[in-house]
């Protein structure tokens, strides 16, 4: 009789501490998802309220205005956000290729601290060399996933 | 063996409950800020498409120097001032630094409400990208991106 008792009780104990490790790592493992989701949230709603857009003028000058073989464009933040005017936020690639070296300026508002409010204008510059006369091109840009493509003819 | 299955049970539901009570406020929360962003975007898109201007006249005076802009709201929307880019063959101006802007005669204003005509006057020593070369293209840009270009004409 008493060998039953504590054969009941080991059993006993062994159920709860199954019992416990399973709802100990579903806890875990939610607690791991949910934090994911809050990072994917915050990134995605941070996608969504980005836009920009090239407002540079085909028909003018894009290419070599200074004389140095420069490709020069204007972006305005037509989001609803601001952004960071640093070249790691932008991607460009011009004619296919990615350029690795693109000065970025902001243009408007003429503040100090880097950033790019909404419809602040940044003026993005990269050199390309010399383009033959009335050869075409395009610059396509990416900006979180906002993608923008621009072409013109030298 | 009945107390071992129903504490067992309870133990477990105990960690369905807390798990879900750490996921549905993140799945709330993420859901709203998805939810708000879209509705900007709505918001953006809907603005924008109402939003339109139409470049009605440029003219280059050859003598005093002088580039004049006239820019019509041909759009629903009202449209700041200051807001505005003027790009002068494609090198940027703002017409809230460089030049002198006149909203339906006001020239106080920063408000560019449909129907009227924004007038952009040029500063001599600001006009064209290299002095006093005539400029041959203006184009203006406002909220959303949307811009309208046209060629300048020279009078003297």
């Amino acid at each position: 009789m008493a060998g039953a008792s504590v054969s009941e009780m080991i059993l006993f104990i062994a159920a709860l501490v199954v019992a416990a490790s399973v709802a100990g790592t579903l806890t875990t493992q939610v607690d791991r998802v949910s934090d994911s989701l809050d990072d994917r949230s915050l990134d995605l709603s941070q996608e969504i309220r980005t836009d920009v857009t090239v407002i540079s003028d085909p028909g003018a000058q894009v290419h070599d205005r200074d004389g140095n073989g420069n490709v020069t464009l204007y972006l305005r933040n037509t989001g609803s956000s601001s952004l960071p005017a640093d070249a790691e936020t932008i991607d460009v690639f011009f004619d296919g290729t990615y350029q690795s070296t693109v000065a970025v300026t902001v243009v408007k508002p003429t503040n100090t601290d880097g950033s790019w409010p909404r419809g602040g204008v940044i003026e993005l510059s990269f050199d390309v060399g010399t383009l033959t006369d009335g050869s075409d091109h395009r610059v396509k840009l990416i900006v979180r996933e906002d993608e923008e493509l621009f072409e013109f003819r030298k | 063996m009945g107390i071992s299955v129903s504490a067992s049970t309870a133990v477990v539901f105990l960690g369905v409950f807390i798990a879900a009570g750490t996921l549905y406020p993140t799945v709330s929360n993420g859901v709203e800020q998805v939810t708000t962003a879209q509705q900007q975007q709505g918001d953006r898109i809907l603005a924008q498409q109402n939003t339109g201007v139409d470049v009605t006249d440029a003219t280059y005076n050859t003598t005093t120097g002088e580039l004049r802009v006239s820019v019509t709201n041909t759009g629903t929307t009202t449209l700041d001032v200051p807001e505005t880019n003027l790009f002068v063959d494609g090198a940027p101006k703002s017409t809230e630094n460089d030049f002198a802007t006149t909203v339906a005669g006001d020239t106080g204003t920063t408000l560019w409400l449909p129907g009227e005509t924004l007038n952009v006057s040029v500063d001599p020593d600001d006009a064209g990208t290299s002095g006093e070369t005539p400029p041959d293209r203006v184009q203006v840009v406002v909220e959303y991106g949307v811009s309208d270009a046209r060629s300048v004409e020279e009078v003297s």
